[in-house]
């Protein structure tokens, strides 16, 4: 009994032992691979969303977070140019609501935005995915259990990328550098003129179908996780003296009334503004023959310009922004905004060159 | 949730085996039954009606026959009856129990067809209407439940094998249940047999610190071929096949090899980790994988590839049509009017039709899955026929059939017709089969395979080097297995430093050259989609 004991014991310890072990050598990992500045070249794979590091502390008056549909539609530098208030678009590829908190936490730890802009399309990346696999559409599409697993999946890979960089940017491997062995991260080297927006001037049209937008009374529920993590959004928010507001970019394809109903619904039990700018396309000036990159999935520069403008002119009539555009201690965005320009007419001339190429 | 995922492999599986070995003994099968339904209805959701009707059908039938079985058992033995009476009630009693597995048969497949297969035949029916102007079968998108193709190959061999008497029917539903639903096997299987594992997972283990570490490690080794290789792999089969039309042969021939060695990966991944999770609570799964590559023949391939599929196509669908009265007959006349090659050719290559058919079916609904099961079947016909030709060629050329030469020449030819197959298996259609087979011909450009283009398909210079690093250390693993090396054992016998050093090693190798997170997509399970 004695000798089982001790073994029990002996073998508890090795477990310990080796775990610990393996968080040193994680630790020891991650501070290898975590990029030593926050631009492409030193392995930050979402540079532009992840660049308002690179800004002046506390100088941003409004963040927006959100996938694809904010950083293709939104560009902060038009908004610059016409009312002087500073902005960054924080956005991921396919960003859920917890990838959106987490980014919000890192956001206010440098910046103290007066308002933070939710793109509420991906209140809905649950159900965004298209699956062939039969199998995978029973998992994502059946039954809400399974996307509460997804979700709840996708959370715990946050939580271990957050506690190990390691994991997070291990396909690094290939890219180390000799100074990723000894120098500390310094994410302040790097400005994005563009702000988080990322341009295209790529046309592919669409055509709005008919039914677009055509009132219902239904709803689609939002995941309970979904609602969560809106809900401790909404509370960071509140905790660093910011206003959460919810936007829905210009998405035709696959936005409809039912969602919108559901933000809605959510937007008046917290009280929050919610603009939908899917129900103001004329408002806004699209056309959609010209304005979007992806027949109807993301807008271009042509239709970011357009809905960038109709957004701040909406900042302007509802905050009290300040004009900073002749503050000498914003010249930096002055200076990043001849960046932004000339980063604009590249694409252009790029585009245009491939189409010409194709009519030859 | 699936087995590579964190909530499974971080929450699922040590909250289950947590409870299950606090809880006592008589109550650990209870354990996995509840968490065989969440993981289920984790997957499924209301889908899981249909398994609940599959395992309540078998537990029915197979009760039925029993209870058809004790009586003719009674009435045999009551004093006085004749032995022509004795033969009556065993054919009455058979009569029974045939009606009974005709029910669970039509049950079963009756949801597996309806709901796999309707919209395939469907649709070749609405070809003949169409002639007749007759109006066309509506196209119906049905949700299949997780592991339907597996779990009903699994249902049905207890009912089969309680109708021959080769096992007995269960009383118990909870150990019905459990059999047919056990979460470490619905996904993918192995397709167990009730003989072999219900009483299994039934019994409550103790636990085994060496089994558990033991299926620790074969559920990392499971883990990096999937997300090392596999998923790796996937990121150039999936550009590929999306879009061959650009593509030459050379890359062609390279997209084959590589998703031959995906689905090796992929399947032969899940089966350890699978296996292993099973290891943990001290359950022994069935083999699924034998080291295939190291076939001499396409039939031997078949022996050691998903073993467990292949083996229920054996006891259920060849031997019932070959050893049938019918072929016995067919045969004794082939022997006197032809000679005896062909009497024994005659019932195998018609069973083996019906193997292969049914292979190639049971892998999806589609007209190139039957195409590859009959691929198979052609090969393996043509091996026999041919066989009496070969022998005696080898012999005029005096060929040392055990050297390692010509084990390597045959091992190399397996490998081909296996890599073709895969070809048809992977493509999206037949058409895309065929152009593509068409490339490796007409426009083979070797260059393609350096000259960048490769890039296109987002397969980087890291990912091919890292693919092909991983084969070769599976390549060296699978030798060293087939000479007998049993590395888990052999690794715990070395010293902590040397032993802890190996764990680690994978552990890194796992998460700095798995293709997961940012940038990457996991794939889903192949063979979860039949």
């Amino acid at each position: 009994m004695k000798k089982n004991k001790k073994l029990i014991f002996q073998r508890i310890a090795k477990v310990i032992c080796f775990l610990l072990i393996f968080n040193i050598l994680l630790a020891a990992g991650s501070m290898i691979f975590v990029p030593k500045a926050n631009d492409r070249e030193h392995g930050v794979k979402n540079y532009p969303g992840e660049g308002f590091r690179g800004e002046q502390s506390y100088t941003l008056d409004y963040v927006a977070v959100g996938n694809s549909s904010i950083y293709r539609s939104l560009s902060p530098m038009e908004i610059w140019k016409e009312y002087g208030y500073t902005g960054y678009v924080c956005g991921e590829p396919s960003q859920d609501i917890p990838s959106a908190y987490y980014m919000l936490k890192e956001v206010f730890k440098v910046q103290s935005p007066k308002l933070v802009i939710l793109e509420a399309d991906e209140i809905f990346s649950a159900t965004h995915k298209k699956i062939k696999p039969e199998m995978s559409q029973t998992r994502s599409n059946l039954c809400y259990i399974a996307n509460e697993i997804n979700q709840a999946d996708t959370l715990i890979s946050d939580k271990i990328n957050q506690a190990f960089p390691l994991i997070r940017y291990h396909r690094r491997w290939a890219s180390l550098l000799p100074e990723d062995f000894y120098a500390k991260p310094d994410y302040t080297t790097w400005r994005n003129p563009l702000k988080g927006y990322i341009n295209t001037a790529v046309v592919e049209p669409y055509r709005v179908k008919k039914t677009f937008m055509q009132k219902t009374d239904k709803s689609i529920p939002i995941q309970f996780s979904v609602k969560c993590y809106l809900d401790k959004i909404n509370a960071l928010c509140k905790e660093n003296g910011a206003e959460l507001m919810l936007l829905t970019s210009p998405v035709p394809r696959s936005w409809n009334y039912a969602r919108h109903n559901s933000v809605v619904q959510y937007a008046e039990e917290n009280n929050l503004r919610y603009l939908d700018t899917n129900l103001c396309f004329d408002q806004i000036g699209l056309d959609w023959s010209k304005d979007t990159k992806d027949k109807g999935l993301h807008l271009n520069i042509n239709g970011a310009k357009k809905e960038s403008a109709f957004i701040g002119k909406y900042l302007s009539e509802n905050f009290d922004f300040s004009d900073k555009r002749d503050d000498s201690s914003f010249n930096v965005w002055n200076e990043d905004y001849e960046k932004y320009l000339l980063t604009l007419k590249k694409d252009v001339e790029k585009a245009n060159d491939k189409d010409e190429k194709q009519d030859e | 949730m699936t087995y590579n995922t964190n909530i499974f492999l971080l929450i699922f599986l040590p909250l289950t085996l947590l409870f299950y070995y606090i809880l006592p003994k008589k109550a650990r099968w209870g354990v996995l039954l509840t968490a065989s339904i969440i993981f289920y209805l984790s997957s499924s959701g209301r889908l899981i009606a249909f398994l609940a009707i599959t395992t309540v059908a078998v537990y029915l039938s197979a009760l039925l026959m029993q209870r058809i079985n004790d009586s003719f058992k009674k009435k045999k033995s009551k004093e006085g009856i004749t032995k022509d009476e004795k033969k009556q009630l065993k054919a009455a009693a058979q009569r029974k129990k045939k009606l009974v597995v005709l029910g669970a048969v039509v049950i079963n497949f009756g949801i597996l067809f309806t709901l796999k297969y309707f919209n395939f035949f469907a649709e070749g029916i609405n070809g003949l209407l169409g002639l007749m102007n007759v109006q066309p079968i509506p196209h119906i998108d049905f949700m299949l439940p997780l592991g339907i193709s597996f779990y009903t190959l699994q249902a049905m061999s207890y009912v089969i094998d309680v109708y021959r008497g080769t096992c007995k029917a269960d009383r118990n539903f909870g150990r019905v249940a459990l059999f047919m639903c056990f979460f470490p096997q619905i996904v993918e299987g192995p397709i167990g047999r009730y003989g072999k594992l219900a009483d299994q997972l039934y019994e409550g283990h103790a636990f085994d610190y060496e089994k558990f570490m033991h299926g620790l490690q074969l559920v990392l080794w499971g883990l990096i071929k999937l997300f090392v290789v596999a998923d790796r792999a996937n990121i150039f089969v999936s550009a590929l096949f999306g879009d061959p039309s650009r593509a030459s042969g050379a890359v062609v021939v390279l997209g084959m090899l590589f998703y031959t060695v995906q689905i090796y990966a992929d399947f032969s991944g899940c089966m350890d980790v699978v296996t292993g999770v099973a290891q943990m609570f001290g359950i022994s799964l069935e083999q699924n994988f034998a080291r295939p590559f190291f076939s001499r023949s396409v039939n031997e391939f078949w022996r050691r590839w998903h073993i467990t599929l292949g083996a229920w196509l054996r006891d259920y669908i060849f031997y019932p049509i070959s050893l049938s009265k019918f072929f016995a007959k067919l045969s004794t006349k082939a022997k006197k009017h032809c000679n005896e090659f062909f009497a024994k050719t005659l019932p195998v290559a018609f069973a083996l039709f019906f193997v292969w058919f049914g292979n190639g079916i049971w892998h999806g609904a589609d007209i190139k899955y039957i195409v590859y099961g009959l691929y198979y079947y052609l090969i393996m016909m043509i091996a026999t026929l041919c066989k009496p030709l070969t022998d005696k060629f080898i012999n005029a050329l005096h060929i040392k059939v055990e050297s390692k030469g010509y084990k390597l020449w045959q091992m190399f030819r397996t490998f081909l017709f296996v890599n073709v197959g895969m070809l048809i298996f992977r493509a999206e259609s037949l058409n895309q089969a065929g152009l593509m087979f068409s490339k490796i011909f007409a426009c083979f450009n070797i260059a393609t395979l350096w000259n960048g283009k490769l890039y296109s398909y987002s397969l980087s210079l890291q990912d091919l080097y890292i693919v092909i690093v991983f084969c070769f250390v599976m390549l060296v693993v699978g030798f060293l297995q087939e000479k007998g090396y049993k590395f888990r054992e052999e690794i715990s016998k070395r010293n902590i430093v040397l032993r802890w050093s190996i764990y680690f090693l994978a552990l890194f190798a796992l998460i700095i050259f798995g293709a997961y997170g940012e940038g990457y997509r996991a794939a889903d399970f192949i063979y979860a989609q039949f």
